[in-house]
């Protein structure tokens, strides 16, 4: 398909790879974010960092969605799950997630009635179909997912479906990149950018990140060359002095991302003061709520919740991780106690994860490099 | 003609779920439902789904979209019909 092969084309990929070498100062070690967990898994995947030189190094960020739910969260979701006449519904991934005590496949096993849905419009599809049951979604995702949430609401508000609520979770790009700049135990030379948020932002919204961070930013999509490609774009303007953002995924990403979404996520959402994210803390302006117009639709309000602040296991370095400051096998319960079929931290649930992606796909070839 | 959103599409079927991996996929329009603001799009293994085009500008048959949780996120501009 259009899109994809020309993408994954093994020569092409070999040619990007002898331009990286030959652009990379050989006395300088790089150090360079991906910031979606897509370009993680794809990384893994597709075993890019072994076309790399040993002195670009590629710093794991924090963009997997379901990584960076923090344990109070789940165990909200879950006591509104418990509430009886509910159907509670959220995606895939999130099912496994570990709150406090148990994940939602555990309250499914003990009697919840947790439902896996592909897309909001599916959970408010289940509470058309079932007018006599209060259905609750679990929204989680960047700005990628938060669109289709706020469709979602404004479509149930236009039919009136008064049994259909959210707990909202949906979180922003921008405020803990800005976090981790600030942070000072981390030295970053450019970052992958995001390439499906930007589909919806836009690529404006990073250009703070060169003004006022003085780090290269170049939007990416997810095959193999794209990442390549974007690679050797952060390194091409590293070599010459610049430092701007550049759209490489301009086959997809507008420079001013998509208007409609971005109307419609205003209308539905509000920023909340702060949020957790797991491992990075409390972050200010993070994240969405539902805004007054949709507060009837707010399960947060509808229910009670915990609303308790739990911390993360000791065990569990998914924060360093998130952070870039460790590699996932140098977390201390990496493949031991901590694996995706038992997970301890979010990083080895989400496939988007480091550790899971790591897990699945690159410790074999580490295992190899070290003997 | 009606279309329905909704059965679990491609998507859970993969080896993780692409929702919470932040996926798109390029889906090419099979028919539309232009007073519901619906089309069916079929990927490149010909799965079929029901897609929310309200965030996108007009679409016709033939198109390919950008689709994220059953809703077209951005239309594929040039892309092979």
């Amino acid at each position: 398909m259009k899109y994809v092969d020309e993408y994954r084309d093994a020569e092409l990929g070999q040619a990007l790879a002898a331009e990286i070498l030959a652009t990379v100062d050989p006395d300088h070690h790089y150090k360079i974010m991906e910031v979606c967990g897509g370009h993680t898994h794809s990384i893994y995947k597709y075993g890019i960092d072994d076309l790399l030189p040993s002195n670009v190094e590629l710093v794991h960020g924090p963009g997997c969605p379901v990584c960076v739910i923090p344990m109070g969260r789940v165990d909200d979701g879950i006591a509104v799950a418990r509430q009886p006449g509910v159907i509670f519904t959220c995606f895939g991934d999130m099912l496994r997630v570990p709150g406090s005590r148990e994940t939602f496949l555990d309250a499914k096993a003990s009697g919840a009635d947790i439902r896996m849905v592909y897309s909001p419009l599916d959970a408010l599809r289940i509470a058309k179909a079932n007018p006599d049951r209060e259905v609750v979604f679990f929204a989680i995702g960047f700005e990628t997912t938060a669109p289709s949430t706020a469709l979602t609401l404004k479509r149930a508000k236009a039919e009136g479906v008064s049994n259909f609520s959210c707990i909202c979770n949906h979180v922003t790009i921008v405020p803990p990149l800005r976090a981790l700049l600030e942070s000072p135990d981390l030295r970053l030379d450019g970052f992958v950018g995001p390439g499906h948020v930007s589909t919806v932002v836009g690529a404006r919204p990073l250009e703070f990140i060169p003004a006022q961070y003085g780090r290269p930013v170049v939007v990416s999509g997810f095959e193999p060359l794209d990442i390549l490609q974007s690679i050797h774009m952060i390194l091409r303007q590293l070599a010459e002095g610049r430092c701007e953002v550049e759209n490489q995924y301009a086959r997809v990403v507008p420079y001013e991302g998509n208007l409609k979404a971005l109307e419609v996520m205003a209308e539905v959402f509000a920023l909340r003061p702060h949020f957790e994210w797991r491992g990075l803390g409390f972050i200010s302006q993070s994240a969405l709520r539902l805004s007054n117009a949709y507060a009837d639709f707010d399960a947060e309000l509808r229910y009670e919740v915990p609303g308790v602040r739990v911390a993360d296991p000791k065990a569990c370095q998914c924060g360093e991780v998130l952070k870039g400051v460790i590699k996932p096998w140098e977390c201390k319960v990496f493949g031991t106690a901590c694996t995706p079929e038992h997970a301890i931290g979010t990083c080895m649930v989400s496939p988007e994860g480091a550790c899971a992606a790591y897990y699945n796909y690159g410790r074999f070839a580490r295992e190899k490099a070290v003997v | 003609m009606t279309l329905e959103t909704g059965d679990l599409g491609p998507a859970c079927r993969e080896d993780h779920c692409i929702t919470c991996g932040d996926e798109a996929v390029a889906m090419r329009v099979v028919k539309l439902d232009p007073a519901r603001g619906l089309a069916l799009c079929e990927n490149d293994d010909r799965e079929r789904t029901t897609v929310e085009t309200a965030l996108v500008d007009t679409v016709d048959v033939g198109d390919v979209l950008l689709v994220h949780a059953a809703v077209a996120i951005q239309r594929l501009e040039g892309a092979a019909a």
